[in-house]
């Protein structure tokens, strides 16, 4: 199993927006050092709450925006600083799946040429015709009739636009997906057909895929391995049973505890957490989640805890985990 | 592409947010309503005054500048339908002529105030450095009025149909440009910019297929509504003597001629006056009605 | 038993399009009682949140047509006009909506906005006002109440916005408080707090609450009965535990199943969610048989033929699909 994609250190911050009081422009830290790597065939999955720049983790990836620091790594090639014609060509091996089916499908182009265009981009087909077989075979394989080919975006619900953006991120054969919320904005019946296409996909055609959600009963179906972020870093990281059997940190406990009740003589059950999560532009010293955290003590105000494996395939980031009696 | 225009499906068959609106919009697939009033009417006259202008020469045999200084001034009658002006020339005739000049003049300024417009408009917002340049720029510009800096580059220029065509050209072009900016603003912002970025597109084929036809809807109804105010800006600077020059005929100069006489003749003033008005209001109208036909009411999807 | 607290009978709504009449609502009828949620549940297009607006006289009048009988404890409010509803929303009823800072003024202060809220329902002095407006916030959990009146709904999070419009809804005490989807545009954690806070209130006022929502976690922690609604019309009801344990309605069904169930990570299979197939329909499409036809797995003939009328399947229990096995009881 090859590494697909692998990260290192990124870090992106963003000026802040009238925040900060006094001298000084307050900034947001929206992705604070994040390591990572993605094998092929695996799904990642990278939780988290709004704000916690899961999003813009995401953004960096696919280079749509550039890191402040840090390195991002596909195929063997460095492509956070790559010069943009040759980073073109290597995007044909990332491709990306986008939140919103509205607004991801550029409503005056039909389907055809929708799909086509990265086909047409990289070029991969010589002729029109094989550019229409193509774009044919892709429809099918994510449950379309043939006739969408000449439709528009608009004659189609939120769904089955979200399969053509599939069928647009499978064409060029790429080996990594980024799924930036791909199924928040849909139905919850829709949503399970579409899961469930994912999985069968990536299955087939061996695919790695970077899912990025904050849905955690979508996340904990389709993962192989998950990552909570919290206000701009990875609390745990974790294969998806240890995660989800195991979980370490307190805030993944809270998101675990905080989902709502399965059937009524549940309700009531869940712990909400406690307080807001802190203004971006004033993330608290040592640990973020210090301020909500029901555990926290005097070093995780001094010490920011750093990610540390308890098993091969389950890192925390917590100080609680390196005290001897915690079991 | 007959789809360069977006209809508004607000598409319900997907989104667990609240599936209800005020506007029956979010409802169903809504038809556009492409013919209004305004499209019929406007369209209607002016249609029928270009008519006039192109078969002047079917309609009147008389040469717009053929001086007859024996029939100076007179009323109208069967020979002369709408009189004569100061110097006998056929006052029908010279409108008729001059309709050609007006509007072409206004549509020849619009079409490439719309070309110089769109593309600074489309290409600013993706190239940064560009954009804060052009736009400082067209600030500058939109800061003196329109037929002071008209008249300024024609006097500068001297008057003739060419340069009255290039004066207004760079005064209307700044606004187009700025419509069509912010229009490409609120465009680049969606999600299917990132889409075609990652589907390896370059910076030159979203503009091309995505940005331009995204704001083309936006750009033909500002280019109506530029041809009107071409217009004016043009029968402004003729009237005053800074335009179209007294040989040709226009219906600003025209106006000009008759404005020391229209108290003996009136119609030297009001007969040009009012196609000037008709066509305006045709232009306007068809701006109006082309801005409903192409955007839809209520959300844009 | 006494009057229920809100009745809707036969509610019909449709919408005014180019393309003719579409309706969304598609007569229903319901009633909440006084103490008790009732959760209104469906995906898009159900007509669930056009119900609500219905309800409340919020559709404009030149673009949708409403019919039916609505009744707030006892009287009619339906036919009621512009002045009589104002009287009525903020103060029978509260209202709470899904964007909690689409819902709040951008340019006035929280203190402003509550205030507003207690001002036009109850004649009182500013001092009054402002001491009634800090109570309010501490009741809805916010610390600080004196600081946050002072701010501007962009200064707040999504989550403090939500208590905030909560605040508001709650403001004069209505007897029937309204919710549309109101956690769904907040964080996972914060929706805990912000239904635990519901549950709350609704506890010390005993105020009614129609809760409208497409996520079954919300009812099952909130609600008391449920309605579900597809296509415009209700296909199932029921109380909420009978509705988790024994739907009658392959929607019903098929929406519980295609929930992803947490603890499935431990299981050595990967599952896959069971899937509905299709899509709701858009609005105002009205095939002759049931709406349900091209998704439901166990349709039969007469499901293309005749729309199944609801029937009582139990007690408090009733359901509308021609497959539905004689109720034994």
């Amino acid at each position: 199993m090859t590494e697909i994609l692998n990260v290192y250190n990124l870090k992106k911050t963003f000026p802040a927006r009238g925040g900060g009081l006094g001298f000084g422009r307050a900034e947001v830290r929206a992705v604070d050092d994040v390591s990572f790597a993605v094998e092929s065939g695996e799904t990642l999955a990278i939780v988290g709450e709004s704000g916690c720049g899961k999003s813009t983790l995401g953004r960096l990836i696919l280079r749509l925006d550039r890191p402040a620091s840090g390195e991002v790594w596909l195929d063997g090639a460095r492509i956070d600083n790559m010069p943009v014609p040759q980073l073109r060509r290597l995007r044909q091996q990332m491709q990306a799946v986008f939140q919103d089916p509205m607004s991801s499908l550029d409503p005056r182009m039909r389907v055809l040429d929708i799909i086509a265009e990265p086909l047409v981009n990289f070029g991969l087909l010589k002729s029109r015709k094989a550019v229409e077989r193509r774009v044919g075979e892709l429809l099918d394989m994510v449950g379309l009739p043939a006739d969408a080919r000449h439709r528009y975006p608009h004659e189609f619900s939120g769904g089955q636009r979200q399969r053509i953006g599939i069928a647009r991120a499978l064409a060029p054969s790429p080996r990594l997906i980024v799924c930036d919320e791909a199924v928040s904005a849909l139905d919850v019946s829709v949503k399970a057909q579409i899961v469930n296409s994912l999985a069968d996909l990536q299955r087939e055609l061996g695919l790695a895929l970077l899912f990025i959600s904050h849905d955690i009963g979508v996340v904990e179906h389709l993962s192989t391995r998950v990552a909570v972020m919290y206000l701009g870093v990875f609390v745990e990281i974790a294969d998806r049973r240890s995660l989800f059997s195991d979980p370490r940190h307190p805030y993944t406990r809270a998101l675990l505890a905080s989902t709502p009740a399965f059937e009524p003589k549940d309700r009531g059950k869940a712990v909400p957490l406690r307080g807001e999560p802190p203004s971006p532009t004033d993330i608290p010293s040592g640990c973020r989640l210090r301020t909500r955290c029901p555990h926290a003590f005097e070093r995780c105000a001094t010490e920011t805890p750093a990610l540390r494996p308890v098993s091969p395939t389950h890192a925390v980031a917590c100080h609680l985990d390196e005290l001897p009696t915690l079991s | 592409m007959s789809g360069g225009v977006e209809t508004v499906s607000r598409d319900i068959g997907f989104a667990p947010v609240s599936d209800a609106a005020p506007a029956p919009a979010s409802v169903a697939a809504r038809r556009r309503r492409p013919i209004s009033w305004e499209l019929v009417v406007g369209g209607g006259l002016l249609i029928v005054v270009a008519l006039l202008a192109l078969a002047a020469p079917l309609i009147t045999p008389i040469d717009p500048r053929a001086l007859a200084l024996d029939d100076r001034l007179l009323p109208p009658g069967p020979a002369h339908p709408f009189g004569t002006d100061g110097l006998g020339r056929d006052v029908l005739s010279r409108v008729l002529y001059g309709g050609r000049v007006s509007l072409g003049v206004g549509l020849a300024a619009a079409s490439l105030s719309a070309l110089f417009g769109a593309a600074l408009g489309v290409v600013a917002p993706v190239i940064r450095w560009l954009d804060t340049l052009v736009m400082r720029i067209v600030d500058g510009i939109m800061s003196i009025p329109s037929i002071l800096l008209a008249i300024a580059l024609v006097a500068v220029a001297g008057a003739s149909v060419r340069n009255v065509v290039i004066a207004v050209t760079v005064v209307e072009a700044p606004r187009i440009a700025r419509i069509i900016r912010s229009e490409t603003l609120s465009l680049r912002g969606r999600a299917y910019i990132d889409a075609a970025v990652t589907a390896g597109s370059s910076t030159w084929k979203i503009i091309w297929r995505h940005l331009l036809p995204g704001v083309a809807a936006q750009l033909t109804v500002q280019t109506a509504f530029v041809w009107a105010a071409a217009m004016m800006i043009e029968a402004g600077l003729s009237f005053i003597g800074a335009g179209t020059p007294p040989t040709t005929p226009s219906w600003g100069n025209i106006m000009a001629d008759g404005r020391a006489l229209w108290q003996i003749r009136p119609n030297l003033i009001f007969i040009p006056a009012a196609f000037l008005s008709v066509s305006l209001v045709g232009v306007n109208l068809l701006g109006e009605g082309l801005r409903k036909a192409l955007n839809p009411r209520g959300a844009r999807t | 038993m006494s009057a229920p607290l809100l009745e809707v009978d036969d509610l019909r709504t449709s919408f005014r399009t180019a393309s003719g009449p579409a309706p969304a609502v598609r007569g229903l009828s319901f009633a909440v009682n006084a103490g008790e949620t009732l959760a209104i549940v469906g995906e898009s297009g159900s007509g669930k949140s056009v119900t609500a607006l219905s309800i409340l006289g919020l559709l404009n009048a030149r673009a949708a047509d409403v019919s039916g009988r609505v009744r707030l404890q006892g009287k009619d409010i339906l036919g009621l006009g512009e002045p009589a509803l104002r009287a009525m929303r903020g103060a029978a009823i509260g209202m709470v909506f899904q964007e909690p800072m689409a819902s709040l003024n951008p340019v006035l202060t929280i203190g402003f906005q509550v205030g507003e809220a207690i001002r036009l329902h109850r004649k009182l002095g500013a001092r009054a006002v402002r001491e009634q407006s800090e109570a309010l916030l501490r009741q809805v959990g916010i610390a600080a109440p004196a600081r946050v009146l002072r701010l501007y709904p962009h200064q707040l999070s999504g989550g403090m916005c939500q208590r905030v419009m909560i605040a508001i809804a709650v403001a004069c005490d209505p007897a029937l408080l309204i919710a549309d989807e109101p956690t769904t545009a907040l964080d996972v954690t914060v929706q805990a707090q912000i239904l635990a806070l519901i549950r709350s209130l609704q506890a010390r006022s005993q105020s009614g609450v129609l809760l409208i929502t497409h996520d079954l976690g919300v009812v099952a922690e909130l609600a008391d009965r449920v309605i579900i609604m597809y296509a415009g019309r209700k296909v199932e009801e029921a109380e909420v535990e009978t509705i988790f344990a024994r739907p009658r309605h392959p929607y019903t069904r098929g929406l519980l199943a295609a929930r992803p169930r947490l603890g499935v990570s431990s299981e050595s299979v990967p599952s896959r969610l069971v899937e509905i197939p299709g899509s709701p329909p858009p609005a105002g499409a009205d095939p002759p048989g049931c709406a349900f036809l091209k998704r439901c797995p166990v349709a039969i003939t007469v499901c293309s033929q005749a729309r199944p009328p609801l029937v009582r399947v139990a007690d408090g229990h009733v359901a509308a699909c021609h497959r539905l096995e004689p109720a034994c009881a």
